[in-house]
This record gives C-alpha cells, structure tokens and sequence, in this order.
C-alpha cells in the first residue's frame, strides 16, 4: 500500500469514529443506547439493515464462491423481497406496537420467561459465534496485505470496532452503518469497473459473457429437485426463505434495527426499501466473482492464492513438489489463454468455436487439478488448509488496481465487516442485558448502572468474538459457514415466534418443549442426512409448530381446560 | 420476580388480532406511500417484482450458457 491508499484508508477510519463520538452524545440513557429513543428515519434503518447482513464475508466469501462456481448463490437471496412483505405483515407491527427492547420480550408476554430466556440464550450462542467469523474475514485481507499474523490483525479490528460501540451504542452504529453501506456501493461499482480495466484491450463486454458461459458461470437458477443439491431454486426459495425470516424475523441484530423507528410505517419502508434493492447488490457482487474467473484467463493467477500458506510451503521439503507444480499451470494456464484469444476470434468470424471449447474445458479440469494437488501438499505441510476461494478477491485487489483504489477497497471490506460487527455487538448486549441482567439479576436496576451494564456486556462480548475469530479459520468457506451455523437454530427461533403469531392456543410448555425438540430434529437431520443446510430451517420450523401445538393441547387437557395466553 | 417493563399481553396473543387495522391506519399520513396507494399494493408489487427477478435470471441462465 502506497501513501495514497493509506490516506485513503485513514480518511474512512477518523470519519467513521468521529461520526460515531458525534452521535454517541445524543445517547440518553438505556433506550438511547440500545432504541435510539426510537427516533430514527427509515432510509438510515433501511442502509443499516443491509449493512448488518452484507459484512465483509459478503465480498470475500461470495465473490471468492462466483469464482469457483459461478452465479448459483443467487438463489438464496431470492426469496428475501418476499421474506420482507411477511415481516411487514405479520412481525413488525406486534414488535414495533409492543415497545419492546428484543424480540425475545414478545415471547415473555406471549408464552412464559423460561421460553423468553432460551430463544435469548440460542442467540446469544448463535450470533456470538457467527460475529466472530463476522470479525475474522477482513483479517485474512489485513494479514495478506501486511504480512501480519492473522491474530493480530483480528485484535486490531475488534479492538476498534468494540470502542466505538461501547461509547457509541446504536444512534452511532446505524449512523455509521449508513456511510459504511454507501461506501460498499462505491466499491462494488468501482470493482467492477477496474475489473474490465484490467482486461486485455481486445477483450470486451460481449467477449466476458461469452467466456464465462463456456463454463456456465452465469448459470443462475438450477431447477434440480435433488434435495442433496446446496444451491437450487427449491432449496434457495424455500429454506433460503425460511432462513431469511428467521433472520431478519427473529435475530436480534435485525429485529433491534427496525426497533429503532419512528413510527410503524418507518419500520416497514425500511424493510421494503431491503425488498428492492438487496437482490440486485447481491447480483453485482456474484458478478465481481465471475468477471475475476474471465480475468485470470488472460492473466496468470497464483497456484494458491493465500499467499502465507504458499510461502510456508516453499520454506519446507515438498518445495520442489509445489513448484513443479507451479511450472505446470504455468504452461497450461498459456495455452488456455491462447485457446480463449482463439475461440473469440473464431466466434467473431463465424467459425465453428466447439474444438476450442474442448479444449478451454480440457485445461480448466487440468488446472483444478493442479490447485487439488497443491492443496494436498499445504494440508501435508500445514497440518491444515484454509479454504483458498476466500483469497481470491484480495489477492486480486493488492495485484492489479490501482493507487488510491487499493486503499479504497480495503477501506469498502473493513466497513462491511465493521458495519456487521458493530449491530451484532449491541444485539449480544442488548439480549444480555434486556432479557436475563434486567430481567433476573437487577429489575429495579437504575438506568443510570443498566447503561453502565450495558457498555460492560458490549465489552463482554466483543471480547468472546475476538476470541471464536482466532480459532475459526479453519472452517470452510466463510458465508457458507455463517449461514451452516444459522441453520443449526434459525427454523427453531422461527418455529417459536410463528407457533407464537400463528396458533391461539399454543402456550408456554408447548412452546418450550417444542423449541428443545425442534433444534434436537435439526441435529438429527443434519447428522443423518445429505439434505441442503438451507432445508434444516424447514425442518426446525415444521418440527416446533407439531411438537409446541400438539404439546400445547395435550397439557391444557391435562389441566381440564383450553389454554389461553400466559400474561 | 417480573420485568418492571413487561406490560399487560393482548388476551388472545395473536399477531393477527390487530394487525390488519394497524395496516390500515399505518398506511401514511396522506393515506398514501410514495407511488402506491395502499400497503397492499405495495406488497403486491414486492411480490411482482421477485417472480419478475426469477424470470430474468432463468433468462439469464439459459441466453448465456455457451457450453455447448
């Protein structure tokens, strides 16, 4: 990085705490710190919505996965328009009307405290573990770059992100969320403008698409109704809806945001204004992915693209093994570049392109191959691999763009992780203080000591996911890998708050049980089944709503009568 | 030992008992918001727009697969 982009890099990190010590002051007391005084317009919750779920795995993960597989993760988001037309409907209003603090609240009311407190206690395990792999993506940026280990690099951002939310509290992270989302605007137009820039002049528009169609990277709804298939339009509108609502629906990094409104009609453009807009930005991202794969046509990419692992590999004995490797690709990497300058010009003469496509095909399998072999000798030699698709996208950055832009880039990937990590920080505090410190410990706790509290538990837990983030990166692919831990609770929160809105009769026991043998079904299935992760939400759902209902009748017969709502 | 917060529940705890008034009353001070009417139509158009979102990108899916 060159003075420029460390300029560039500094701007965004004084801007951002300055905005956020600015808006800490309108901060008065518990409500201030964790509603905003429930005061706050639709367009800044609507940017911050967006900027809570788009976080830097956003486009290190999702671009590095267009990358090896094309255009297919669209399928999840699809849903997500209509997961907002439900939660207008039927969530936000008897959240916003209720004046609660956390979803979790509603559950009090509607059910009993031991059902408040577990539904708490799942997200706080939930979203705790998520946040941390939430803080570890822009580490592996950081540490390539710098050369730093990536554990420090992780204490620098957590270290960082945990002031400005302890002082700051929601008023400052939704504001700064605001800046950081349009931030991630520029950056995803500014990438994909550098990315055709650094194409071969003779290459155009018309002549990416083409490329990328050969190996069907645009390749964006999969009809297949095989359920073992990660990423179809079944398992993307069906458990991507599921997921998605239980998301935006019942976590409370989501659900505190929308909390924050002025009105009831604040909180539902906010979601709609998400109805429109994430879809698309999720399309342009993918995009990034799939112009990157056409781009390392014409240029040749590393081996392996997480540069620290290459390095340790070539100080060990398999050196001469990788490097033959690398001899290797080399050579087919040039005449699938040939093929591909080839294959456009027959196509722009008419010609029959099918012996090129053959061949193009003929080295992409070889190169997998080739990355295969070198993975295995990283494992031998590391006792481990990181998954390499999340390099690819900040290998490319520090490569190819240019000054002022690098900094920039770097700049769009720490807001997208600090804008997630900051909301998830004050739902952890929120949850931990709202539904067990106030609720058990201190209820006649002054607001004066539950702010003081509550800064203390946004401490708390910003040090726990310091501490997942230095033991999470041998998972795999990142996004996949938040999603996997979602699923695991997700269905069953979501099968709770809708036995809740959705069956009169449900009460307390058949809830609680209900929620228990709900996550016990998703275990089962998810060890005994190769079904898509998405459809483990389906299966906490359906598995809640029949054990709480059948539950919930069962014990009010036991107590000779219908059951009615707990107060 | 109760939350100093926690207010009286609805007596039947159903979202649905109010909602479609609310619905109503939310739907702006004009009774309008922004180029839609009613919430109603703003959802029907939401729901328009992602069947429309699909279509696209199975074109998409189709138009661009040159693999032969």
């Amino acid at each position: 990085m060159g003075a420029i982009d460390w300029g560039v890099f500094t701007v965004y990190f004084a801007g951002v705490l300055g905005l956020a010590l600015y808006q800490a002051r309108k901060n008065v007391g518990v409500e201030g710190y964790f509603l905003a005084n429930r005061r706050l317009p639709w367009g800044a919750i609507g940017l911050s919505v967006m900027a809570t779920q788009a976080s830097a795995i956003t486009f290190i993960g999702t671009t590095g996965q267009a990358f090896d597989s094309g255009m297919e993760f669209i399928q999840v988001y699809l849903p997500q328009p209509l997961v907002m037309v439900m939660l207008c409907v039927v969530f936000v209003p008897f959240f916003y009307k209720a004046k609660l603090f956390t979803a979790y609240e509603y559950l009090e009311r509607r059910f009993d405290a031991k059902t408040r407190s577990l539904t708490s206690f799942i997200f706080l395990i939930s979203r705790g573990l998520a946040a941390g792999i939430v803080l570890y993506a822009p580490s592996i940026v950081l540490s390539v770059i710098m050369g730093w280990d990536e554990r420090v690099t992780i204490l620098i951002m957590g270290l960082i992100t945990i002031g400005y939310t302890m002082v700051g509290g929601i008023t400052a992270v939704i504001w700064t969320d605001v800046i950081q989302m349009l931030m991630m605007f520029v950056g995803i137009a500014v990438a994909i403008f550098v990315l055709f820039g650094t194409l071969p002049p003779e290459v155009g528009v018309g002549d990416v698409v083409y490329l990328g169609g050969i190996q069907e990277m645009w390749r964006s709804i999969d009809l297949s109704w095989d359920p073992t298939n990660t990423y179809s339009i079944w398992s993307g509108m069906i458990g991507g809806f599921f997921l998605a609502l239980a998301y935006f629906g019942t976590d409370q990094s989501q659900v505190q945001r929308y909390l924050t409104a002025k009105s009831l009609k604040a909180s539902r453009l906010s979601l709609i204004f998400n109805a429109f807009v994430k879809v698309p930005m999720q399309f342009f991202i993918l995009s990034i992915g799939v112009l990157l794969f056409v781009f390392y046509h014409f240029e040749r990419p590393p081996l392996i693209f997480n540069s620290a692992e290459v390095a340790q590999v070539e100080a060990s004995a398999r050196a001469p093994e990788y490097q033959a490797l690398e001899l290797e690709q080399g050579v087919v990497h040039e005449a699938r570049r040939q093929a591909a300058l080839a294959m456009l010009d027959a196509r722009d003469r008419g010609a029959d392109p099918t012996a090129l496509r053959t061949e193009i095909g003929r080295h992409d399998e070889r190169l997998r191959e080739l990355r295969n072999d070198a993975r295995e000798i990283i494992t031998d030699v590391r006792g481990a691999t990181s998954n390499d698709v999340n390099y690819v996208f900040p290998s490319y950055i520090i490569e190819y763009v240019p000054v002022g832009v690098l900094g920039l880039m770097i700049a769009v990937i720490f807001a997208a992780a600090m804008s997630s990590l900051d909301s998830e920080l004050t739902a952890l505090s929120s949850a931990t203080v709202i539904d067990f410190y106030r609720r058990w410990v201190r209820p006649d706790g002054t607001d004066a000591h539950l702010l003081m509290v509550s800064r203390l538990a946004t401490l708390f837990w910003g040090a726990v996911t310091v501490v997942v983030a230095l033991f999470v990166g041998q998972l795999g692919s990142l996004i996949e890998a938040v999603n996997q831990v979602g699923s695991l609770f997700y269905g069953s929160l979501l099968g709770v708050f809708l036995l809740a809105f959705m069956v009169k009769r449900a009460n307390g026991t058949g809830a609680f049980w209900g929620l228990i043998g709900g996550m016990v079904s998703v275990a089962v299935v998810s060890r005994t089944t190769d079904i898509s992760y998405l459809y483990y939400n389906v299966v906490g759902v359906v598995a809640v709503l029949v054990i709480g209902t059948g539950l919930s009748y069962l014990s009010a017969e036991s107590q000779g009568g219908p059951t009615e709502a707990s107060g | 030992m109760t939350d100093p917060e926690i207010e009286p529940t609805p007596e039947d705890g159903s979202a649905e008992a109010d909602d479609d008034a609310e619905a109503d009353s939310d739907s702006g001070d004009d009774g309008r918001i922004g180029i839609f009417p009613t919430w109603r139509s703003l959802y029907v158009s939401v729901v328009v727009y992602t069947v429309a979102l699909i279509l696209i990108l199975y074109a998409f899916t189709v138009l661009l697969d040159f693999s032969g």
